[in-house]
Protein backbone atom coordinates (compact mmCIF):
# COMPACT_ATOMS: atom_id res chain seq x y z
CA UNK A 1 0.00 0.00 0.00
CA UNK A 2 1.52 3.43 -1.04
CA UNK A 3 0.86 6.95 0.40
CA UNK A 4 1.42 10.18 0.60
CA UNK A 5 3.86 12.14 -2.35
CA UNK A 6 7.30 12.93 -0.18
CA UNK A 7 7.20 16.56 1.10
CA UNK A 8 9.77 17.96 3.47
CA UNK A 9 9.49 19.58 6.77
CA UNK A 10 8.25 22.85 5.57
CA UNK A 11 5.25 20.65 3.97
CA UNK A 12 6.62 21.38 0.09
CA UNK A 13 5.74 18.58 -2.05
CA UNK A 14 8.79 19.07 -4.15
CA UNK A 15 11.12 17.56 -1.94
CA UNK A 16 11.70 14.00 -3.93
CA UNK A 17 12.72 15.98 -6.94
CA UNK A 18 14.80 14.77 -8.98
CA UNK A 19 15.89 17.74 -10.43
CA UNK A 20 19.14 19.10 -8.53
CA UNK A 21 21.05 21.16 -10.72
CA UNK A 22 23.14 21.94 -7.75
CA UNK A 23 23.91 18.53 -7.41
CA UNK A 24 27.06 17.25 -9.28
CA UNK A 25 25.77 13.86 -9.82
CA UNK A 26 22.30 15.02 -11.23
CA UNK A 27 24.42 16.15 -14.63
CA UNK A 28 26.98 13.05 -14.23
CA UNK A 29 23.66 11.07 -14.61
CA UNK A 30 22.63 11.99 -18.18
CA UNK A 31 26.40 11.40 -19.09
CA UNK A 32 26.92 8.09 -17.80
CA UNK A 33 23.50 7.58 -19.36
CA UNK A 34 24.63 8.15 -22.64
CA UNK A 35 27.75 6.33 -22.29
CA UNK A 36 26.00 3.88 -21.26
CA UNK A 37 23.60 3.76 -24.75
CA UNK A 38 26.51 4.00 -26.65
CA UNK A 39 27.34 0.73 -25.25
CA UNK A 40 23.83 -1.06 -25.18
CA UNK A 41 22.10 0.24 -28.41
CA UNK A 42 24.81 -0.72 -31.12
CA UNK A 43 24.78 -4.12 -29.27
CA UNK A 44 20.81 -4.35 -29.82
CA UNK A 45 20.98 -3.46 -33.24
CA UNK A 46 23.37 -5.65 -33.93
CA UNK A 47 21.54 -8.92 -31.93
CA UNK A 48 19.03 -7.73 -34.09
CA UNK A 49 20.29 -7.71 -37.47
CA UNK A 50 21.92 -10.91 -36.27
CA UNK A 51 18.22 -12.60 -35.37
CA UNK A 52 15.68 -13.85 -37.55
CA UNK A 53 13.36 -11.34 -38.34
CA UNK A 54 10.84 -11.12 -35.62
CA UNK A 55 12.96 -12.04 -32.81
CA UNK A 56 13.46 -8.62 -31.50
CA UNK A 57 9.30 -8.33 -31.21
CA UNK A 58 9.05 -11.89 -29.18
CA UNK A 59 12.09 -11.00 -26.80
CA UNK A 60 10.73 -7.62 -25.94
CA UNK A 61 6.98 -8.31 -25.45
CA UNK A 62 7.64 -11.22 -23.27
CA UNK A 63 10.23 -9.91 -21.64
CA UNK A 64 7.64 -6.75 -21.27
CA UNK A 65 5.02 -8.67 -20.18
CA UNK A 66 7.66 -10.18 -17.15
CA UNK A 67 8.46 -6.54 -16.10
CA UNK A 68 5.31 -4.90 -15.55
CA UNK A 69 4.26 -7.22 -12.61
CA UNK A 70 7.60 -7.40 -11.24
CA UNK A 71 7.62 -3.84 -11.48
CA UNK A 72 4.52 -3.13 -9.22
CA UNK A 73 5.80 -6.32 -6.65
CA UNK A 74 8.55 -4.19 -6.32
CA UNK A 75 7.50 -0.79 -5.96
CA UNK A 76 4.41 -1.85 -3.66
CA UNK A 77 7.65 -3.33 -1.41
CA UNK A 78 7.84 -0.07 0.92
CA UNK A 79 5.31 -0.49 3.39
CA UNK A 80 4.61 3.82 4.32
CA UNK A 81 5.14 6.03 1.07
CA UNK A 82 5.70 6.05 -2.10
CA UNK A 83 8.77 6.47 -4.00
CA UNK A 84 9.44 9.27 -6.43
CA UNK A 85 8.36 8.26 -10.18
CA UNK A 86 11.38 9.77 -11.29
CA UNK A 87 13.43 8.09 -9.03
CA UNK A 88 11.97 4.79 -9.77
CA UNK A 89 12.68 5.56 -14.01
CA UNK A 90 16.30 6.53 -13.26
CA UNK A 91 16.85 3.46 -10.74
CA UNK A 92 15.32 1.00 -13.51
CA UNK A 93 17.27 3.16 -16.93
CA UNK A 94 20.53 2.63 -14.61
CA UNK A 95 20.04 -0.87 -14.25
CA UNK A 96 19.11 -1.30 -17.92
CA UNK A 97 21.42 0.92 -19.68
CA UNK A 98 24.53 2.32 -17.69
CA UNK A 99 24.89 -0.75 -15.62
CA UNK A 100 24.17 -3.15 -18.97
CA UNK A 101 26.19 -1.25 -21.11
CA UNK A 102 29.36 -1.07 -18.97
CA UNK A 103 28.74 -4.57 -17.44
CA UNK A 104 29.04 -5.25 -21.93
CA UNK A 105 32.22 -4.22 -22.31
CA UNK A 106 34.03 -4.99 -18.92
CA UNK A 107 32.99 -8.54 -18.89
CA UNK A 108 33.89 -9.05 -22.90
CA UNK A 109 37.19 -7.88 -21.88
CA UNK A 110 37.65 -10.19 -18.18
CA UNK A 111 36.12 -13.13 -20.62
CA UNK A 112 38.87 -12.54 -23.53
CA UNK A 113 41.69 -12.11 -20.63
CA UNK A 114 41.01 -15.13 -19.11
CA UNK A 115 40.59 -17.35 -21.88
CA UNK A 116 43.57 -16.07 -23.54
CA UNK A 117 45.13 -17.39 -20.26
CA UNK A 118 42.80 -20.80 -20.08
CA UNK A 119 40.32 -21.18 -22.45
CA UNK A 120 39.11 -24.15 -20.51
CA UNK A 121 39.16 -22.37 -17.35
CA UNK A 122 37.49 -19.17 -18.54
CA UNK A 123 34.46 -21.48 -20.23
CA UNK A 124 34.08 -22.76 -17.09
CA UNK A 125 34.72 -20.17 -14.73
CA UNK A 126 34.65 -17.16 -16.13
CA UNK A 127 31.28 -16.10 -15.82
CA UNK A 128 31.42 -15.81 -12.05
CA UNK A 129 34.91 -14.69 -11.99
CA UNK A 130 33.72 -11.34 -13.92
CA UNK A 131 29.88 -11.23 -13.36
CA UNK A 132 29.77 -10.95 -9.58
CA UNK A 133 32.42 -8.27 -9.38
CA UNK A 134 31.69 -6.12 -12.22
CA UNK A 135 27.92 -6.41 -12.31
CA UNK A 136 27.18 -5.83 -8.58
CA UNK A 137 29.46 -2.88 -8.71
CA UNK A 138 28.13 -1.33 -11.45
CA UNK A 139 24.49 -1.28 -10.10
CA UNK A 140 25.36 -0.65 -6.91
CA UNK A 141 26.67 2.54 -8.21
CA UNK A 142 22.99 3.44 -9.33
CA UNK A 143 21.76 3.62 -5.70
CA UNK A 144 24.76 5.83 -4.81
CA UNK A 145 24.41 8.10 -8.06
CA UNK A 146 20.55 8.15 -7.00
CA UNK A 147 21.47 8.66 -3.29
CA UNK A 148 23.80 11.86 -4.44
CA UNK A 149 21.32 13.33 -6.75
CA UNK A 150 19.20 14.10 -4.16
CA UNK A 151 19.41 12.18 -0.41
CA UNK A 152 16.21 13.44 0.87
CA UNK A 153 14.46 10.45 -1.13
CA UNK A 154 16.23 7.35 1.13
CA UNK A 155 14.87 7.91 4.39
CA UNK A 156 15.18 4.22 5.80
CA UNK A 157 16.97 1.12 4.42
CA UNK A 158 13.76 0.23 2.78
CA UNK A 159 13.85 3.21 0.49
CA UNK A 160 17.95 1.51 -0.50
CA UNK A 161 16.41 -1.84 -0.40
CA UNK A 162 13.22 -0.78 -3.43
CA UNK A 163 15.91 1.36 -5.47
CA UNK A 164 17.98 -1.62 -5.12
CA UNK A 165 15.76 -4.32 -6.66
CA UNK A 166 14.77 -1.97 -9.27
CA UNK A 167 18.50 -1.16 -10.71
CA UNK A 168 18.32 -5.14 -10.60
CA UNK A 169 15.06 -5.36 -12.42
CA UNK A 170 16.28 -2.80 -15.45
CA UNK A 171 19.86 -4.65 -15.83
CA UNK A 172 17.84 -8.30 -15.16
CA UNK A 173 14.98 -7.16 -18.03
CA UNK A 174 17.37 -5.51 -20.81
CA UNK A 175 20.43 -8.59 -20.11
CA UNK A 176 17.59 -11.41 -20.59
CA UNK A 177 16.32 -9.85 -23.90
CA UNK A 178 20.24 -9.92 -25.13
CA UNK A 179 20.27 -13.62 -24.00
CA UNK A 180 16.86 -14.42 -25.45
CA UNK A 181 18.70 -13.12 -28.61
CA UNK A 182 21.59 -14.58 -28.90
CA UNK A 183 19.69 -17.82 -28.11
CA UNK A 184 17.23 -16.88 -31.06
CA UNK A 185 20.30 -16.63 -33.26
CA UNK A 186 21.81 -19.73 -31.96
CA UNK A 187 19.04 -22.09 -32.23
CA UNK A 188 18.33 -21.30 -36.10
CA UNK A 189 15.03 -22.33 -37.45
CA UNK A 190 14.12 -23.45 -34.42
CA UNK A 191 14.56 -19.86 -32.99
CA UNK A 192 10.78 -18.99 -31.01
CA UNK A 193 11.29 -22.40 -28.92
CA UNK A 194 14.97 -20.70 -28.25
CA UNK A 195 13.49 -17.41 -26.87
CA UNK A 196 11.06 -18.93 -24.56
CA UNK A 197 13.09 -21.44 -23.25
CA UNK A 198 15.73 -19.11 -22.41
CA UNK A 199 12.87 -16.62 -21.11
CA UNK A 200 11.61 -19.68 -18.97
CA UNK A 201 15.22 -20.25 -17.58
CA UNK A 202 16.31 -16.49 -17.09
CA UNK A 203 13.03 -14.87 -16.40
CA UNK A 204 10.70 -17.48 -15.10
CA UNK A 205 12.20 -19.42 -13.01
CA UNK A 206 15.49 -17.55 -11.92
CA UNK A 207 12.44 -14.39 -11.47
CA UNK A 208 13.24 -11.41 -9.12
CA UNK A 209 15.43 -13.86 -6.93
CA UNK A 210 18.51 -13.12 -9.37
CA UNK A 211 19.60 -9.37 -10.48
CA UNK A 212 16.95 -7.80 -8.30
CA UNK A 213 17.59 -9.41 -4.82
CA UNK A 214 21.01 -9.00 -4.93
CA UNK A 215 21.04 -5.36 -5.98
CA UNK A 216 18.33 -4.79 -3.37
CA UNK A 217 20.64 -6.00 -0.93
CA UNK A 218 23.54 -4.17 -1.91
CA UNK A 219 21.34 -1.31 -2.24
CA UNK A 220 19.77 -1.64 1.50
CA UNK A 221 23.61 -1.73 2.98
CA UNK A 222 24.56 1.40 0.87
CA UNK A 223 21.06 3.47 2.19
CA UNK A 224 22.18 1.80 5.97
CA UNK A 225 25.01 3.97 5.40
CA UNK A 226 23.40 7.20 5.15
CA UNK A 227 20.24 6.63 7.82
CA UNK A 228 22.23 4.66 10.48
CA UNK A 229 23.53 7.22 12.03
CA UNK A 230 22.60 5.78 15.39
CA UNK A 231 25.56 3.50 14.65
CA UNK A 232 29.71 4.46 14.46
CA UNK A 233 30.55 5.22 10.12
CA UNK A 234 32.58 2.45 10.66
CA UNK A 235 29.99 -0.47 11.50
CA UNK A 236 27.49 0.85 9.06
CA UNK A 237 30.14 0.47 6.43
CA UNK A 238 30.98 -3.24 7.42
CA UNK A 239 27.30 -4.13 7.30
CA UNK A 240 27.12 -3.06 3.75
CA UNK A 241 30.09 -4.34 2.81
CA UNK A 242 28.87 -7.93 4.82
CA UNK A 243 25.98 -7.18 2.74
CA UNK A 244 27.96 -6.47 -0.66
CA UNK A 245 29.49 -9.46 -0.17
CA UNK A 246 26.79 -11.70 0.67
CA UNK A 247 25.29 -10.72 -2.78
CA UNK A 248 28.60 -11.10 -4.53
CA UNK A 249 28.49 -14.85 -3.01
CA UNK A 250 25.22 -15.52 -3.95
CA UNK A 251 26.12 -14.22 -7.37
CA UNK A 252 29.64 -16.21 -7.59
CA UNK A 253 27.69 -19.53 -6.84
CA UNK A 254 24.51 -18.63 -9.25
CA UNK A 255 27.30 -18.45 -12.28
CA UNK A 256 29.82 -21.36 -11.12
CA UNK A 257 30.19 -24.38 -12.17
CA UNK A 258 29.88 -25.97 -8.33
CA UNK A 259 26.64 -27.36 -8.48
CA UNK A 260 27.94 -29.68 -11.43
CA UNK A 261 30.72 -30.59 -9.44
CA UNK A 262 29.12 -31.46 -6.43
CA UNK A 263 26.73 -33.62 -8.08
CA UNK A 264 28.92 -34.65 -10.49
CA UNK A 265 26.00 -34.29 -13.58
CA UNK A 266 25.70 -32.04 -16.25
CA UNK A 267 21.84 -33.13 -17.20
CA UNK A 268 18.83 -31.09 -16.56
CA UNK A 269 18.44 -32.53 -13.36
CA UNK A 270 21.21 -30.57 -12.62
CA UNK A 271 20.27 -27.50 -13.82
CA UNK A 272 16.82 -27.43 -12.08
CA UNK A 273 18.68 -28.53 -8.71
CA UNK A 274 21.18 -25.40 -9.21
CA UNK A 275 18.15 -23.16 -10.11
CA UNK A 276 15.76 -24.13 -7.45
CA UNK A 277 18.99 -24.17 -4.92
CA UNK A 278 20.19 -21.01 -5.80
CA UNK A 279 16.06 -19.19 -5.95
CA UNK A 280 15.94 -20.40 -2.68
CA UNK A 281 18.96 -19.34 -1.28
CA UNK A 282 18.71 -15.90 -2.94
CA UNK A 283 15.34 -15.60 -1.90
CA UNK A 284 15.62 -16.04 1.66
CA UNK A 285 18.72 -14.10 2.00
CA UNK A 286 16.88 -11.12 0.54
CA UNK A 287 13.53 -11.55 2.46
CA UNK A 288 15.72 -11.62 5.44
CA UNK A 289 17.16 -8.31 4.52
CA UNK A 290 13.64 -6.95 3.88
CA UNK A 291 11.91 -8.11 7.16
CA UNK A 292 14.60 -6.12 9.20
CA UNK A 293 14.15 -3.33 6.80
CA UNK A 294 10.54 -3.22 6.82
CA UNK A 295 10.98 -3.52 10.55
CA UNK A 296 13.06 -0.37 11.18
CA UNK A 297 10.48 1.58 8.50
CA UNK A 298 7.67 -0.01 10.79
CA UNK A 299 9.49 1.31 14.35
CA UNK A 300 9.89 4.41 12.69
CA UNK A 301 6.06 5.06 11.84
CA UNK A 302 5.00 4.01 15.23
CA UNK A 303 7.08 5.88 16.94
CA UNK A 304 5.51 9.15 14.61
CA UNK A 305 1.89 8.02 15.75
CA UNK A 306 2.60 6.72 19.08
CA UNK A 307 0.75 9.47 21.08
CA UNK A 308 -2.51 9.31 19.02
CA UNK A 309 -4.55 6.37 20.57
CA UNK A 310 -7.83 7.82 19.44
CA UNK A 311 -6.61 7.77 15.88
CA UNK A 312 -4.28 5.06 15.30
CA UNK A 313 -5.79 2.58 18.52
CA UNK A 314 -2.45 -0.28 19.14
CA UNK A 315 -4.78 -3.18 17.47
CA UNK A 316 -5.58 -0.57 13.98
CA UNK A 317 -1.26 0.02 14.45
CA UNK A 318 -0.57 -3.25 14.75
CA UNK A 319 -2.38 -4.23 11.59
CA UNK A 320 -0.44 -1.44 9.94
CA UNK A 321 2.48 -3.66 10.04
CA UNK A 322 3.25 -5.24 6.90
CA UNK A 323 0.92 -5.68 3.71
CA UNK A 324 -0.02 -9.50 4.75
CA UNK A 325 -1.40 -7.91 7.96
CA UNK A 326 -2.86 -5.38 6.52
CA UNK A 327 -5.25 -7.63 4.25
CA UNK A 328 -6.30 -9.69 7.11
CA UNK A 329 -7.38 -6.51 8.77
CA UNK A 330 -8.93 -5.91 5.41
CA UNK A 331 -10.71 -9.57 5.26
CA UNK A 332 -11.56 -9.72 8.74
CA UNK A 333 -14.20 -6.31 8.06
CA UNK A 334 -15.11 -8.31 5.21
CA UNK A 335 -16.27 -11.61 6.61
CA UNK A 336 -17.90 -9.63 10.20
CA UNK A 337 -19.80 -7.13 8.04
CA UNK A 338 -19.06 -7.41 3.93
CA UNK A 339 -18.00 -5.79 1.43
CA UNK A 340 -18.20 -2.03 2.31
CA UNK A 341 -17.01 -2.13 5.32
CA UNK A 342 -14.22 -3.85 4.06
CA UNK A 343 -13.22 -1.22 1.24
CA UNK A 344 -13.89 1.74 4.51
CA UNK A 345 -10.96 -0.28 6.43
CA UNK A 346 -8.97 -0.19 3.13
CA UNK A 347 -9.20 3.28 2.79
CA UNK A 348 -9.30 4.16 6.81
CA UNK A 349 -5.62 2.29 6.52
CA UNK A 350 -4.41 4.54 3.82
CA UNK A 351 -5.44 7.66 6.23
CA UNK A 352 -3.75 6.42 8.58
CA UNK A 353 -0.50 6.20 6.84
CA UNK A 354 -0.96 9.13 5.36
CA UNK A 355 -1.60 10.48 8.58
CA UNK A 356 1.66 9.11 10.45
CA UNK A 357 4.03 10.10 7.31
CA UNK A 358 2.60 13.59 7.68
CA UNK A 359 3.52 13.68 10.72
CA UNK A 360 6.75 12.37 11.05
CA UNK A 361 8.15 14.55 8.60
CA UNK A 362 6.61 17.60 10.47
CA UNK A 363 7.99 20.30 11.89
CA UNK A 364 5.42 21.81 13.61
CA UNK A 365 2.24 19.39 12.94
CA UNK A 366 0.17 21.48 15.14
CA UNK A 367 -0.40 23.96 12.37
CA UNK A 368 0.59 21.75 8.96
CA UNK A 369 -1.82 21.59 7.26
CA UNK A 370 -0.91 18.28 5.22
CA UNK A 371 -1.37 16.83 8.81
CA UNK A 372 -4.69 18.04 9.26
CA UNK A 373 -5.62 17.07 5.81
CA UNK A 374 -4.95 13.34 6.62
CA UNK A 375 -6.63 13.98 10.08
CA UNK A 376 -9.77 14.61 8.48
CA UNK A 377 -9.24 11.73 6.30
CA UNK A 378 -8.88 9.51 9.25
CA UNK A 379 -12.00 11.02 10.75
CA UNK A 380 -14.53 10.21 7.35
CA UNK A 381 -13.11 6.98 7.19
CA UNK A 382 -13.28 6.19 10.55
CA UNK A 383 -17.29 7.30 10.12
CA UNK A 384 -17.78 5.48 7.22
CA UNK A 385 -16.18 2.21 9.02
CA UNK A 386 -18.81 2.71 11.68
CA UNK A 387 -21.66 3.07 9.24
CA UNK A 388 -20.60 -0.44 7.71
CA UNK A 389 -20.42 -2.06 11.09
CA UNK A 390 -23.79 -1.22 12.01
CA UNK A 391 -24.88 -3.23 8.63
CA UNK A 392 -25.91 -6.43 8.70
CA UNK A 393 -23.38 -9.12 7.55
CA UNK A 394 -23.68 -10.39 4.09
CA UNK A 395 -23.95 -13.76 4.41
CA UNK A 396 -22.05 -15.77 1.37
CA UNK A 397 -25.34 -17.92 0.20
CA UNK A 398 -27.72 -14.33 0.69
CA UNK A 399 -29.32 -13.11 -2.49
CA UNK A 400 -27.23 -10.40 -3.98
CA UNK A 401 -29.20 -6.77 -4.63
CA UNK A 402 -29.87 -7.63 -8.18
CA UNK A 403 -31.46 -10.87 -7.79
CA UNK A 404 -33.64 -9.39 -4.73
CA UNK A 405 -35.04 -6.91 -7.33
CA UNK A 406 -35.96 -9.82 -9.72
CA UNK A 407 -37.20 -11.61 -7.26
CA UNK A 408 -39.87 -9.06 -6.44
CA UNK A 409 -40.82 -8.71 -10.11
CA UNK A 410 -44.01 -10.04 -11.55
CA UNK A 411 -43.59 -13.28 -12.90
CA UNK A 412 -44.14 -12.96 -17.32
CA UNK A 413 -46.45 -15.87 -18.37
CA UNK B 1 33.25 3.99 -12.62
CA UNK B 2 35.70 4.03 -14.78
CA UNK B 3 37.89 1.45 -13.28
CA UNK B 4 35.33 -1.10 -13.39
CA UNK B 5 35.45 -0.73 -17.29
CA UNK B 6 39.74 0.23 -17.42
CA UNK B 7 41.08 -2.09 -14.98
CA UNK B 8 39.39 -5.46 -18.15
CA UNK B 9 40.13 -3.29 -20.90
CA UNK B 10 44.04 -2.88 -19.41
CA UNK B 11 44.59 -6.60 -18.95
CA UNK B 12 42.94 -7.78 -21.90
CA UNK B 13 45.11 -5.41 -23.80
CA UNK B 14 47.90 -6.80 -21.77
CA UNK B 15 48.02 -10.83 -23.42
CA UNK B 16 48.11 -11.38 -27.11
CA UNK B 17 45.48 -13.91 -27.39
CA UNK B 18 47.31 -15.65 -29.91
CA UNK B 19 48.30 -19.49 -29.44
CA UNK B 20 49.64 -22.35 -31.93
CA UNK B 21 47.41 -24.50 -33.15
CA UNK B 22 48.62 -27.97 -31.71
CA UNK B 23 49.53 -30.52 -33.69
CA UNK B 24 46.47 -33.06 -34.38
CA UNK B 25 43.85 -30.70 -32.41
CA UNK B 26 40.72 -31.12 -33.30
CA UNK B 27 37.87 -27.99 -32.19
CA UNK B 28 34.39 -29.33 -31.77
CA UNK B 29 31.69 -26.80 -32.75
CA UNK B 30 28.12 -28.12 -31.36
CA UNK B 31 27.77 -31.17 -33.73
CA UNK B 32 30.70 -30.30 -36.35
CA UNK B 33 34.58 -30.58 -35.15
CA UNK B 34 37.12 -29.60 -38.01
CA UNK B 35 41.23 -30.07 -37.54
CA UNK B 36 42.77 -26.41 -37.66
CA UNK B 37 45.69 -26.35 -40.03
CA UNK B 38 49.42 -26.31 -38.30
CA UNK B 39 50.66 -23.20 -38.73
CA UNK B 40 47.51 -20.62 -37.76
CA UNK B 41 47.01 -19.58 -34.56
CA UNK B 42 43.98 -19.46 -33.04
CA UNK B 43 42.64 -16.44 -31.32
CA UNK B 44 41.62 -17.64 -27.79
CA UNK B 45 40.34 -13.77 -26.81
CA UNK B 46 37.67 -14.47 -29.78
CA UNK B 47 37.07 -18.24 -29.77
CA UNK B 48 34.64 -19.91 -27.46
CA UNK B 49 33.75 -23.81 -26.87
CA UNK B 50 31.08 -25.00 -28.48
CA UNK B 51 30.41 -21.41 -30.06
CA UNK B 52 33.10 -20.01 -32.53
CA UNK B 53 36.23 -20.90 -33.24
CA UNK B 54 38.44 -18.16 -34.79
CA UNK B 55 41.79 -18.68 -36.14
CA UNK B 56 44.43 -16.33 -37.33
CA UNK B 57 47.12 -16.01 -39.81
CA UNK B 58 48.91 -13.09 -40.98
CA UNK B 59 46.44 -10.44 -41.68
CA UNK B 60 43.74 -12.98 -42.46
CA UNK B 61 40.67 -14.73 -40.22
CA UNK B 62 38.97 -17.94 -40.75
CA UNK B 63 35.70 -17.99 -38.38
CA UNK B 64 33.94 -20.91 -37.93
CA UNK B 65 30.19 -20.64 -36.00
CA UNK B 66 27.40 -22.92 -35.69
CA UNK B 67 24.31 -21.92 -37.05
CA UNK B 68 21.94 -24.29 -34.87
CA UNK B 69 19.08 -26.17 -36.66
CA UNK B 70 18.94 -25.65 -40.32
CA UNK B 71 17.03 -27.93 -42.63
CA UNK B 72 18.23 -26.35 -46.22
CA UNK B 73 20.92 -24.98 -47.14
CA UNK B 74 19.06 -21.91 -48.49
CA UNK B 75 18.07 -21.57 -44.63
CA UNK B 76 21.34 -21.51 -43.48
CA UNK B 77 22.58 -19.48 -45.85
CA UNK B 78 20.66 -16.32 -44.86
CA UNK B 79 20.92 -17.10 -41.49
CA UNK B 80 25.05 -17.13 -42.18
CA UNK B 81 24.76 -13.89 -43.89
CA UNK B 82 22.13 -12.14 -41.19
CA UNK B 83 24.94 -13.11 -38.93
CA UNK B 84 28.34 -11.56 -41.05
CA UNK B 85 26.45 -8.58 -42.07
CA UNK B 86 25.77 -7.79 -38.34
CA UNK B 87 29.18 -7.74 -37.58
CA UNK B 88 29.50 -4.89 -39.98
CA UNK B 89 32.81 -5.27 -41.44
CA UNK B 90 31.15 -6.90 -44.64
CA UNK B 91 28.51 -7.53 -47.12
CA UNK B 92 27.81 -10.80 -49.14
CA UNK B 93 27.57 -10.21 -52.52
CA UNK B 94 26.43 -12.27 -55.35
CA UNK B 95 24.18 -15.61 -55.58
CA UNK B 96 25.84 -18.17 -53.63
CA UNK B 97 27.51 -21.02 -55.58
CA UNK B 98 26.90 -24.98 -54.58
CA UNK B 99 30.17 -26.22 -52.83
CA UNK B 100 30.95 -29.69 -51.55
CA UNK B 101 33.51 -31.08 -49.04
CA UNK B 102 35.74 -34.55 -49.26
CA UNK B 103 33.56 -36.03 -46.71
CA UNK B 104 30.54 -35.47 -48.80
CA UNK B 105 29.24 -32.89 -46.71
CA UNK B 106 26.92 -29.70 -49.22
CA UNK B 107 26.76 -25.99 -48.75
CA UNK B 108 27.11 -22.98 -50.36
CA UNK B 109 29.67 -20.43 -50.69
CA UNK B 110 29.65 -16.55 -52.11
CA UNK B 111 32.17 -13.50 -51.63
CA UNK B 112 32.51 -11.07 -49.09
CA UNK B 113 33.13 -7.84 -49.87
CA UNK B 114 34.23 -4.81 -47.40
CA UNK B 115 35.92 -1.48 -47.40
CA UNK B 116 38.78 -3.09 -45.46
CA UNK B 117 38.45 -6.97 -46.34
CA UNK B 118 37.64 -9.37 -48.74
CA UNK B 119 36.85 -13.33 -48.49
CA UNK B 120 34.05 -15.48 -48.89
CA UNK B 121 31.07 -17.00 -46.99
CA UNK B 122 30.58 -21.06 -46.59
CA UNK B 123 27.49 -23.08 -45.32
CA UNK B 124 27.81 -26.53 -44.82
CA UNK B 125 24.27 -28.44 -43.73
CA UNK B 126 24.46 -32.05 -42.32
CA UNK B 127 22.42 -33.57 -39.89
CA UNK B 128 19.75 -30.79 -39.47
CA UNK B 129 22.34 -28.63 -38.65
CA UNK B 130 24.36 -25.60 -39.99
CA UNK B 131 27.97 -24.16 -39.83
CA UNK B 132 29.06 -20.97 -41.19
CA UNK B 133 32.57 -20.30 -41.83
CA UNK B 134 34.17 -17.01 -42.95
CA UNK B 135 37.06 -16.56 -44.32
CA UNK B 136 38.17 -12.99 -44.72
CA UNK B 137 41.66 -11.44 -45.44
CA UNK B 138 42.44 -7.43 -45.21
CA UNK B 139 42.79 -5.58 -48.52
CA UNK B 140 46.31 -4.89 -48.06
CA UNK B 141 47.40 -8.82 -47.70
CA UNK B 142 45.77 -10.55 -50.16
CA UNK B 143 44.72 -14.45 -49.84
CA UNK B 144 48.37 -16.48 -50.72
CA UNK B 145 47.91 -19.98 -52.62
CA UNK B 146 49.52 -21.53 -49.59
CA UNK B 147 46.75 -19.74 -47.29
CA UNK B 148 43.97 -21.24 -49.94
CA UNK B 149 45.41 -24.72 -49.53
CA UNK B 150 44.96 -24.63 -45.81
CA UNK B 151 41.60 -23.35 -45.95
CA UNK B 152 40.89 -26.16 -48.56
CA UNK B 153 41.90 -28.54 -46.18
CA UNK B 154 40.23 -27.78 -43.20
CA UNK B 155 36.74 -27.58 -45.23
CA UNK B 156 37.32 -30.88 -46.21
CA UNK B 157 37.90 -31.76 -42.68
CA UNK B 158 34.93 -30.72 -40.92
CA UNK B 159 32.62 -33.86 -40.23
CA UNK B 160 29.64 -34.39 -38.18
CA UNK B 161 30.24 -35.50 -34.75
CA UNK B 162 27.74 -38.25 -34.73
CA UNK B 163 29.00 -39.79 -37.51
Amino acid sequence: MSVAPLTDRRGRRDAGSIVQPTRAAFWLYPIVLGLGAASVVPNFIRLSSAAPSGAIVLSVVVHTLWLIPALAVTTHLDLFEREPPAFCVAAVLWGGVVATGFALVANDNVLSYLAKLDPKFATDWGASISAPVVEETLKLLGVVVLILINRRVFESVLDGFVFGALVGLGFQVVENIMYALNAAIQAGETWTGGIMASFFVRAVVNGLWSHAAFTAMTGAGAAYVLVGVRRPLAVRLAAAGALYTVAWGLHFVNNSPLPEIVLGRTDWYLTIVQIVLNGLVVLAVASFVYRCAARQEYRWFAQAVGDEPELLPLRELAALASNKTRKMAVEAARREHGRKAAWAQSRLQRAQLGYGVALARSADPATDPGVARWHRRIDRARAQVRAADTEPPESPGAPTQHARVRSELPEVP
Amino acid sequence: MMFVIAIPYLLNRSLVGAAPVRAGQVVTLGTFRYRPAPDWQIDRGASQRDLVSVLVKGATTYRLTPLGRQSSAVGAFKAAVRRYEATGHGRIGGDPASVSTARGLTGLVAPISGNTVAGTLTVLVAGGQGLGISLTARHTAPLTAEIADDVVTMLDSVEVVDS
